[in-house]
């Protein structure tokens, strides 16, 4: 069948340039956009403009710091949840419908549902009116309790976004053979020494699947904090779509968009440093 | 029942009122009516039922036009998506061919691009051309986003269909398009469909490009990030609740291909 | 029914060389089997004939029709997977009809009386409207060979069909297939690493080893006469035993202490004689002597592993012969049944 050789490439081309359309021609457009002045000269004037700018720094604080709260909980908590799911004896299946539901959900409506508890006249407020904590209303989300409207966002995304690290790190756990388990038990380990022994080292390409998907997606947080705290919250991906929507100014959002990009890209680069997977180890 | 047992049960029953009660209470509140968005403190059961936050939220002017524009920017996502991936799919899963591995290597960096570098750049390039600000345009970019995935997925799922069963077509005189028609797609078929609502689902949630890249041609979550600002509670709610009731049925209809959807796509 | 012909065929996957130069003929009509061990390029030969691989070089032809260049499906052929390779989306009865329907063969009444005739001969024909999956695997099986004498090949070609069933089945099934293979009088050449199948099911075995055809002959004469080491090792439980012999004389050899006459040419060989082919010796009679270290008793006879001089025989004689381990052994092997090697080439020398 000599003559299907072609055939690959020709099922591949469409998507093949579907992508470079739309993924390596806009790169590089960002690129020159980000990287250009006034009058379409090499300049990093987009780049000065964006650090000068009063929400810069905050951005960059903010973001870093939400990555760096969220993520570890979120691993965490996926593991707890992954452990805790093969230790059931029934309904394994519907709890793990239920524990992934937010997959489904888009950041901006979990931002609003978050609203909802959180608000002034919220869930949250009567809860502690309930048990004599506050008096009346709190507001939480206002620019006056940066702390609290921080935890606001680090909920909502932990409540949203712990489903895809739990998925990516259940199907990880299903490749581990039984028998590792019951070897183990045999020679004496305990729950936690094989969670230790054996789930952690044989996780191990999944934790780094998990983290680095996670990681990337937190570096562009933008509509749950949008929703919750508007620009009282600066993160880059908020400060972008501000440079762009509201201010008209593609060179300095790019400008974010690249510094977005590049630290989505360290942090990759990070994770494949720190959680060197062996090959040999996979067996 | 052992008490070991009992506590393993009682985690995750907590787990999952954790993900089920906010989901209730935002229930509630779009369909507590204006009564139950004001009342303090609130309680765990409405004031009353009633319709009226949510007719509010339907005649609020454009409201309708939002949603039947992210109705069709998922449609268009969705079709693109699985037409550019489905073969892509096929082919990573059933030739051995040089430039594989660098085409999947592509594939897979794409993940790592944030959609604000997709975005802003074409925003330009879209006015240039005369898109911007259509349907069209931002299927483009949702379909950038869930291409890699519909082409992972649908390889993973073209593999799970024995290359032994093509074989047989073969062999009892099919072409490899009879081939394809006959065995291969019957198999892959609830598969693909599992993608194809996974596309919609991922550009019915997109905030970010359809908020960049609409004026007028508001998708549902364009039209409710933007309108942030403007906005009553109630309407907010009321919107909320309606962008994650489609996302539920769906997760209800691909659950049993959630793992090769988000675990082994992500491998 | 036709011939098949195959020649100077060569295929590599990469650096790995899976077949050298394979040159067979097989009679129209004929079963023959490609017998190996994994690895010994049968598979990827039969997958050539049929067409799922292409040769880097070479010809292959079916009838007078030469068809390497030809895709699967027009090559008069019918295969039979080593996983069945059953549709699971259909019934019994649409897979065993999906070749002729694929070639619009036939009315539609003469498609159902073909079905008909096809799941009769595997004795499936109560189960046709079943789907595949509500199976057993030696059912599915059955679908399989039906659904491929259904198009009425050419040739028929089976891939291991009988190894995904358990012992017994495969015993029972290898048995049926005999017989209904022997009544549609196909051209047929069928894979396996199964000594005892091909030995019960061919015609002629062709025994592969490296991506070469090292002898092409029937089941009794490849067991009488190896041509090569291989061939004697490979075929026969236990294998064929190898003892070094050394040259005394033109024509007389010496293993150890015994002597034996042999062929006129040659410094070194390699004696071959078959467990069985040994007999006990009477006192006094010139014989090979080693001491027993293993005694299996297996009911229609007795095997034995005897250390002769560092190297080990195996001996297999009357079930009631009162061995022990430690005893010491006479042994003398039937004169009529050696086979010489030469140990530089590994092929048999004519005595």
């Amino acid at each position: 069948m000599t003559g299907e050789r072609a055939l690959p490439y020709l099922l591949l081309a469409p998507s093949l340039l579907f992508l470079a359309l739309l993924f390596l021609w806009p790169l590089a457009e960002a690129f020159l956009v980000a990287f250009s002045g006034p009058g379409g000269q090499w300049s990093l004037v987009n780049f000065r403009e964006m650090a000068e700018d009063l929400n810069f720094a905050d951005a960059v604080r903010n973001t870093l710091l939400l990555v760096a709260v969220v993520v570890p909980i979120q691993l965490a908590l996926a593991l707890g949840l992954g452990v805790l799911l093969g230790s059931l004896d029934r309904g394994r299946d519907g709890f793990l419908y239920i524990w992934t539901i937010p997959l489904g959900i888009s950041d901006l409506a979990a931002g609003i549902l978050w609203l909802a508890m959180l608000s002034e006249r919220g869930y949250l407020n009567s809860l502690l009116a309930a048990l004599g904590l506050v008096e009346g209303p709190v507001l939480w989300l206002s620019y006056e309790t940066p702390l609290a409207l921080f935890l606001a966002v680090v909920v909502a995304e932990v409540w949203r976004a712990t489903a895809i690290v739990l998925v990516i790190l259940v199907a990880g756990m299903q490749l581990i053979p039984k028998e590792y388990y019951e070897a183990a038990e045999v020679f004496g380990a305990g729950a936690f020494q094989r969670f230790r022994r054996i789930t952690l080292p044989l996780l191990k390409p999944s934790i780094q699947t998990a983290l680095i998907l996670r990681t990337i997606l937190a570096f562009e947080v933008f509509a749950v904090v949008v929703v919750l705290g508007g620009r009282d919250l600066p993160v880059l991906a908020g400060e972008a779509f501000a440079w762009q929507y509201d201010y008209r100014n593609a060179g300095v959002a790019s400008a974010y968009a690249v510094l977005i990009l590049t630290v989505s890209l360290a942090a990759t680069w990070l994770y494949l440093r720190l959680l060197r997977v062996r090959e040999e180890s996979l067996a | 029942m052992k008490p070991r047992r009992f506590l393993y049960l009682s985690l995750a029953l907590l787990a999952s009122v954790w993900v089920l009660v906010p989901i209730y209470l935002l229930a509630i509140s779009a369909f507590g009516g204006p009564e139950t968005i004001n009342a303090w403190p609130k309680g765990l059961l409405p004031a009353r039922i009633s319709t009226a936050t949510l007719a509010f939220f339907f005649a609020v002017r454009g409201v309708w036009d939002a949603i039947l524009n992210s109705i069709l920017v998922a449609a268009l996502t969705m079709a693109m998506s699985i037409l550019l991936g489905a073969p892509a799919g096929y082919a990573l899963a059933r030739f051995v061919f040089p430039g594989k591995d660098g085409y999947r290597l592509l594939v897979l960096l794409t993940r790592a691009f944030p959609i604000a570098i997709l975005a802003l750049p074409l925003t330009v390039r879209f006015i240039e051309i005369g898109i911007y600000d259509t349907v069209f345009a931002v299927a483009l970019v949702h379909t950038a986003l869930a291409l890699p995935f519909a082409i992972l997925v649908s390889s993973s799922l073209f593999m799970g269909v024995p290359k032994e069963l093509e074989e047989a077509a073969w062999t009892l005189g099919c072409s490899r398009f009879q081939a394809f028609r006959e065995v291969v797609w019957p198999l892959a078929r609830p598969g693909i469909a599992a993608t194809m609502i996974f596309a919609f689902v991922v550009s019915w949630n997109e905030v970010f490009a359809a908020s960049v890249l609409t004026l007028r041609e508001r998708t549902l979550t364009a039209f409710l990030l933007t309108s942030l600002n403007e906005s009553p509670l109630h309407f907010r709610f009321a919107g909320g609740l309606f962008l994650i009731v489609p996302a539920l049925v769906f997760i209800f209809a691909v659950r049993r291909y959630l793992f090769s959807m988000w675990g082994i796509a992500n491998r | 029914m036709a011939r098949i012909l195959v020649e100077d065929i060569k295929k590599t996957f990469g650096k790995f060389v899976a077949l050298k130069s394979v040159t067979m003929e097989v009679a129209d009509g004929e079963f023959t089997v490609l017998l190996g061990p994994s690895g010994c390029g049968k598979t990827t030969l039969l997958r050539i004939i049929a067409g799922l691989e292409t040769a880097d070089r070479g010809e292959v032809r079916i009838g007078e029709r030469r068809v390497d260049h030809l895709p699967p499906r027009s090559r008069n052929i019918a295969m039979v997977f080593q996983n069945y390779a059953v549709f699971p989306h259909m019934t019994v009865f649409e897979n065993i009809t999906f070749g002729l329907r694929m070639q619009k063969r036939g009315s539609e009444e003469e498609i159902r009386r073909t079905a008909r005739w096809a799941a009769e001969l595997v004795h499936i024909e109560s189960q046709l409207d079943k789907y595949t999956g509500q199976l057993s695997g030696g059912q599915r099986q059955r679908v399989a060979v039906a659904r491929a004498l259904a198009v009425r090949p050419q040739v028929l070609l089976m891939d291991e069909p009988l190894s995904n069933l358990d012992a017994l089945l495969r015993l029972e099934m290898r048995a049926e297939l005999k017989t209904i293979l022997r009544e549609c009088a196909t051209t047929t050449i069928y894979v396996t690493h199964d000594q005892v199948e091909a030995m019960s099911l061919a015609d002629r075995i062709a025994i592969m080893h490296g991506g070469e055809i090292e002898q092409y002959d029937t089941p009794l004469e490849i067991y009488r006469n190896p041509a090569t080491l291989f061939c004697g090792g490979f075929i026969g439980s236990p294998p064929m035993n190898f003892l070094e012999a050394e040259a005394v004389a033109p024509g007389r050899w010496r293993i150890g202490d015994f002597e034996l006459a042999g062929p006129a040419e040659g410094a070194r060989l390699l004696l071959g004689i078959r467990p069985e082919d040994l007999e006990p010796a009477g006192e006094g009679e010139p014989a090979l002597v080693g001491t027993v270290q293993v005694v299996e008793p297996l009911g229609s006879h007795l095997l034995a592993t005897l250390r002769l001089d560092g190297r080990l025989l195996r001996f297999a004689g009357d079930a009631d012969l009162p061995l022990r381990p430690g005893d010491t052994l006479r042994l003398r092997p039937r004169a009529d049944r050696l086979r010489w090697f030469d140990p530089e080439s590994e092929r048999a020398v004519r005595s």
